[in-house]
């Protein structure tokens, strides 16, 4: 083929390709850790249950059945949900980067 | 496009014809369109209104999470590090779907089975093209809104991976467009809030 080019290195397979070493023990952890998949999950099952059941509790209790208000407390709280996660989101992302900073000093 | 072009020109000049045959003829007030939405009953049209406000929602927020989802497992190839940050995306796809649920069960808390020509009157008019209405704006807003996230948050996800500081600034953005969503909200509870239950 003409567009293939032939590098002294190409005899070898490249590394990701190359056969594993020699080692019983493979990294088998999945790339998302199950803590992210559990924070979704529980983000989610709130963003369902949490708009929904406060616009039933509050639409007889609260507002008297004006379902106008409580539909807007409904949208309240699902932005509430929202703004949590987001809180938690960068909560995590910041302690993560304190332990990779830390490590990188360790090892020097 | 050429086939479909002669079959409307062919149905067009049919309709024509026996349109003006009927006008010259005495027989124009067949052709009354306030009479024909007049005879379509209120609950059709506040039944149409919520199932379209919760269906056009749900497809907003399916295609977002279709676009977004689909980007963060391309970057992940880059970038292994999907982390909790990454799927705010998703649950801002999450909340349109939300908020067509609400307004749904906002409308439908204004139905009630009234029988008889009592169905009729004119505030039972008024809920049902009201109720219509609401369902269209609140949907077709969502509809736009969750597909606006979702091209966002493709973005988000992709320059998360290529560059991990671009994230907040286009995080930002995803905000102003989830903000639109909202807009529909608003307005379709002061439209369907001035509006009587059934009765």
């Amino acid at each position: 083929m003409a567009t293939q080019r032939t590098l002294p290195s190409s005899e070898k397979t490249p590394s990701h390709l190359a056969s594993p070493p020699p080692n019983p023990k493979s990294n088998i952890t999945p790339a998302v850790p199950a803590s992210v998949i559990f924070k979704l999950l529980a983000f989610t099952f709130a963003m369902i249950t949490l708009p929904i059941g406060s616009y039933f509790l509050s639409v007889k209790t609260i507002f008297k059945g004006n379902s106008t208000y409580a539909g807007a407390l409904a949208a309240i709280m699902a932005n509430v949900v929202l703004i949590g996660y987001v809180v938690v989101a960068f909560n995590d992302d910041k302690s993560e980067r304190e332990e990779a900073e830390e490590e990188r000093k360790k090892d020097r | 496009m050429g086939g479909l072009a002669y079959g409307s020109y062919g149905a067009g000049t049919a309709l024509l014809i026996v349109g003006l045959y009927m006008l010259f003829n005495g027989e124009g007030e067949a052709f009354n369109v306030g009479a024909f939405i007049e005879s379509i009953s209120p609950y059709a049209w506040a039944s149409t209104g919520i199932a379209m406000c919760i269906g056009f929602s749900v497809v907003g927020a399916a295609w977002g999470i279709f676009i977004t989802g689909s980007s963060i497992i391309g970057g992940g190839v880059k970038a292994p590090r999907i982390r909790t940050k990454n799927l705010i995306s998703i649950i801002f796809c999450e909340v349109v779907a939300i908020y067509g649920v609400i307004m749904s069960i906002v409308f439908s808390s204004k139905l009630s089975q009234v029988g008889g020509d009592a169905g009729y009157s004119g505030s039972n008019y008024y809920t049902g093209y009201a109720l219509f209405w609401s369902g269209v704006l609140v949907g077709m807003c969502n509809l736009i809104c969750g597909v606006s996230v979702g091209i966002n948050g493709s973005s988000a996800a992709l320059a998360d991976a290529a560059d991990p500081s671009l994230f907040v600034k286009i995080l930002v953005i995803e905000i102003f467009s989830s903000v639109l969503g909202l807009f529909g909200l608003i307005i379709g509870l002061l439209l369907s809030g001035s509006a009587n239950d059934f009765k």
